[in-house]
């Protein structure tokens, strides 16, 4: 007996190391990637699409919140209709796995028909062939992207050929609660400087007692600084840095360290836990009064803070160059390896330019590309609508062109970015050091990648 | 297996005199057992051994997921050791977590396995209602509830506001952060409990009434009497506790993503940041060998000393 436990607790044991080794046992991503794969590993060779009667199923993936799936989902549902024997299998999560999985379905000779791409993994995607160039279904008139300014179909383009299509554009801002803003008796004038920004919390932080300020988290607050100085993040190469003295860097994490230390912005401790969450940012709390975002979450942080809150640009520079820009927000991208190029590219069409299909999705995912679609939309957007529109209209005039995608390694180094703001605000480093470790990691990540 | 007929001899000392068998013979004859297992055999060998051995593959690769994997010799493990800091902030994060949440967890395990060895009214449904924290603590679910609980303006904050005790969030606290998720580990105490109960209630009653006897009381009962007749599952459950702190994901991943700073970075959240963030799965297979080597080294050691401590009755006190 006790005998046969030894035994046990040895073959258990070797059991349970060898799982470990195998692909750790508990990761919540090992079970929900089961969906039958459709899309099969061969190469596209052109399949005939539908005729009427014949039955074609895509598989479509996307990213974003709760709102996002209801509208996208009724969309499908409405290109069902209007193409019968088509279906759509919809596989959508939040931000947070959804590059991971999409990588190993990609691995697995499984990727969806369509995917939902985001700028930062576009050259990714692209180098490593995976997308389908969509500009024969644009010359043969499937999709239709004439009433669309060059603008916004250049972010989606590599070496001329066009890998996505964008679904909307989209520029960071501050949300910020304009209840607060008027008890302090302040406001936010377009075009004003990072100390007017400071000195607004400053007022508010002392008029009522919230914290001005809720501390930037990733890089794009940094791209904008960096912007205001007529540089960028990377070089042209993109293997290296694009920007030679640590200074500014230095300059952008002692702007906020500072105003934590004064009071006036919130500590690490209380904005690092929701950094990451639209719907529960310190905003929409009510624990601060100004934080920045994306154009195209206005929607989401009003509606879960359920209360009116204004949109603006980023601090400028007096005498700097505009910071901002338009980024597509998120893209349709086809699979090389589909079997339907033909039905996908009359979905992306279908999102495009269809005015009963974005009367759904409401711009939810940013700026709509086409023209008309846009007009529309802006007439009879609600509130949280029509305060996006008006921002982007404002973005215009503080707008200059986008720089190049981002190169391969950009997503390790925005985390890295987030690591590093996060040192600081802790004041587990200084801007100096910290200015010094970003450079050093971030160009051996570059050199890695791209060397 | 043919290994157990075909005797090797040391010495030439003993030659059994079974006739040597071919493996098809022996395989005729255990063609039905196979058969039996082979629902076993084939997820282990599709789903643990192929894989195993295409990790140890990769892990001397180039991989990206996306295009082919390309071999690069030991460059994964040189990097690893010679030119990553955070793997090293990993193994640290995680070693100390392993050496204060397992001994915790076994010690409350069986102070709580020790208070439901009485037989009262309920205890059945108490031991349940006990053992459900370790079904559903690694779910997402309880991982949101425990950073509320530890957030800002949790109810562990308030309750701490009642005795005048000012403090900030726990999770989001680097100086608190690990120790939050140690506590949730400990909560789910359930599995181990459940064994400890099991032993407990093998020991014989008559070792306790001969020790009463004798005049020893409940701490004397308890080191003497119970510890010693417990050692066995000790042994088992701080084998399996520690195999299964050291691969801990889920607790850090939903809870505080790593952070602050690191300061949960769990070693196996990190192995996934690299494979699945990053996409470079030869390094993480890398890192995936190399924790196989570690939590084998610790087991080895404490089967090695397990000699000297762990009591078998069966064996005559050896």
């Amino acid at each position: 007996m006790r005998k046969g436990k030894k035994l046990l607790s040895v073959l258990s044991s070797a059991a349970l190391l060898v799982g470990l080794v195998a692909g750790c046992g508990g990761s919540p991503e090992s079970n929900q990637s089961a969906t039958p794969a459709n899309g099969g590993g061969e190469k596209s060779a052109k399949v005939e699409d539908t005729k009427a009667g014949e039955s074609v199923e895509l598989r479509m993936v996307w990213w974003g919140s709760q709102n996002r799936h209801d509208r996208t989902l009724k969309v499908i549902e409405m290109f069902e209709k209007e193409n019968p024997g088509v279906k759509i299998k919809p596989e959508f999560s939040g931000w947070d796995g959804y590059w991971e999985k999409l990588a190993t379905q990609v691995a697995g000779n499984r990727m969806p028909d369509i995917v939902q791409m985001d700028y930062k993994f576009l050259n990714e995607y692209v180098d490593r062939d995976t997308l389908l160039d969509l500009n024969p279904y644009v010359e043969q008139g499937v999709l239709d992207l004439s009433d669309t300014d060059d603008n916004y179909i250049g972010g989606g383009k590599i070496d001329g050929k066009l890998f996505a299509v964008s679904l909307g554009a989209n520029s960071p801002a501050i949300a910020y609660d304009p209840e607060l803003f008027k008890k302090a008796g302040v406001e936010l004038k377009p075009g004003y400087t990072w100390e007017e920004f400071a000195n607004i919390g400053r007022q508010i932080k002392e008029k009522t007692g919230t914290f001005g300020i809720e501390p930037f988290s990733d890089l794009n607050g940094f791209k904008h600084y960096l912007r205001n100085h007529g540089l960028w993040v990377y070089n042209e190469q993109g293997n290296a840095l694009g920007y030679d003295d640590d200074k500014y860097l230095v300059e952008y994490f002692h702007f906020f360290k500072d105003l934590i230390d004064e009071g006036v912005a919130a500590p690490a401790e209380q904005w690092v836990p929701t950094a990451d969450q639209v719907e529960n940012r310190m905003m929409t709390h009510g624990t601060a009064a100004m934080g920045q975002m994306h154009s195209n979450q206005i929607t989401a942080v009003m509606s879960s803070a359920g209360r009116p809150m204004e949109v603006t640009i980023l601090p400028s520079i007096e005498g700097g160059e505009k910071g901002h820009f338009f980024k597509p927000s998120q893209f349709l991208s086809v699979a090389k390896t589909t079997k339907h190029p033909e039905m996908a590219a009359k979905f992306i069409d279908y999102v495009t330019n269809n005015i009963e299909a974005n009367d759904v999705l409401a711009g939810e995912r940013g700026l709509p590309i086409a023209k008309k679609v846009r007009d529309h939309l802006k007439e009879k957007a609600d509130e949280s609508g029509k305060k996006m529109y008006e921002y982007m209209e404002l973005v215009e005039e503080y707008a200059r062109e986008i720089d190049p995608p981002d190169p391969k390694g950009a997503t390790e180094i925005e985390a890295l970015f987030e690591r590093i703001v996060q040192e600081v605000d802790y004041g587990q480093s200084t801007p100096e050091d910290a200015a010094k470790k970003f450079r050093n990691e971030a160009t051996a990540i570059l050199k890695k990648n791209n060397g | 297996m043919n290994g157990e007929s075909q005797v090797v001899t040391n010495n030439g000392a003993i030659q059994k005199k079974i006739k040597p068998m071919t493996w098809q013979s022996d395989l005729k004859r255990n063609i039905v057992g196979y058969a039996f297992i082979s629902p076993w055999l084939i997820g282990f060998i599709g789903y643990i051994l192929g894989p195993m051995i295409a990790s140890l593959y990769l892990s001397f690769t180039d991989y990206d997921l996306l295009s082919s994997p390309t071999w690069i010799g030991a460059e994964n493990y040189i990097n690893l050791f010679t030119n990553d800091e955070r793997f090293w902030t990993a193994l640290k994060v995680t070693f100390v977590f392993v050496f204060i949440s397992v001994p915790l967890k076994l010690a409350f395990a069986l102070f709580v396995a020790m208070l439901f060895n009485k037989d009262y009214r309920g205890v059945g449904v108490y031991r349940t209602i006990y053992y459900v924290p370790s079904i559903i603590g690694g779910s997402v679910a309880v991982a949101v509830m425990w950073r509320e609980l530890f957030g800002m303006n949790g109810p562990v904050n308030a309750l701490l506001k009642l005795f005048g005790i000012q403090s900030s969030n726990w999770v989001a606290n680097p100086d608190t952060a690990l120790s939050t998720l140690i506590l949730l580990v400990i909560w789910q105490f359930g599995s181990p409990m459940l064994i400890f109960l099991a032993g407990l209630k093998q020991i014989p009653k008559e070792l306790y009434e001969a020790a009463a006897v004798d005049g020893a009381n409940k701490v004397h009962q308890f080191f003497k009497i119970t510890i010693p007749m417990l050692t066995p599952i000790i042994f088992f459950n701080l084998v399996m506790q520690m195999i299964n702190g050291f691969m801990t994901f889920t607790q850090s991943f939903l809870v505080t993503q790593g952070g602050p700073m690191d300061r949960t970075l769990f070693y196996a959240v990190y192995l996934y940041e690299k494979a699945f963030a990053h996409f470079q799965m030869g390094y993480a297979s890398a890192m995936a060998w190399i924790l196989l080597i570690i939590v084998a080294t610790f087991t080895a050691i404490i089967f090695k000393s397990s000699s000297s401590w762990v009591y078998y009755e069966s064996e005559g006190g050896k």
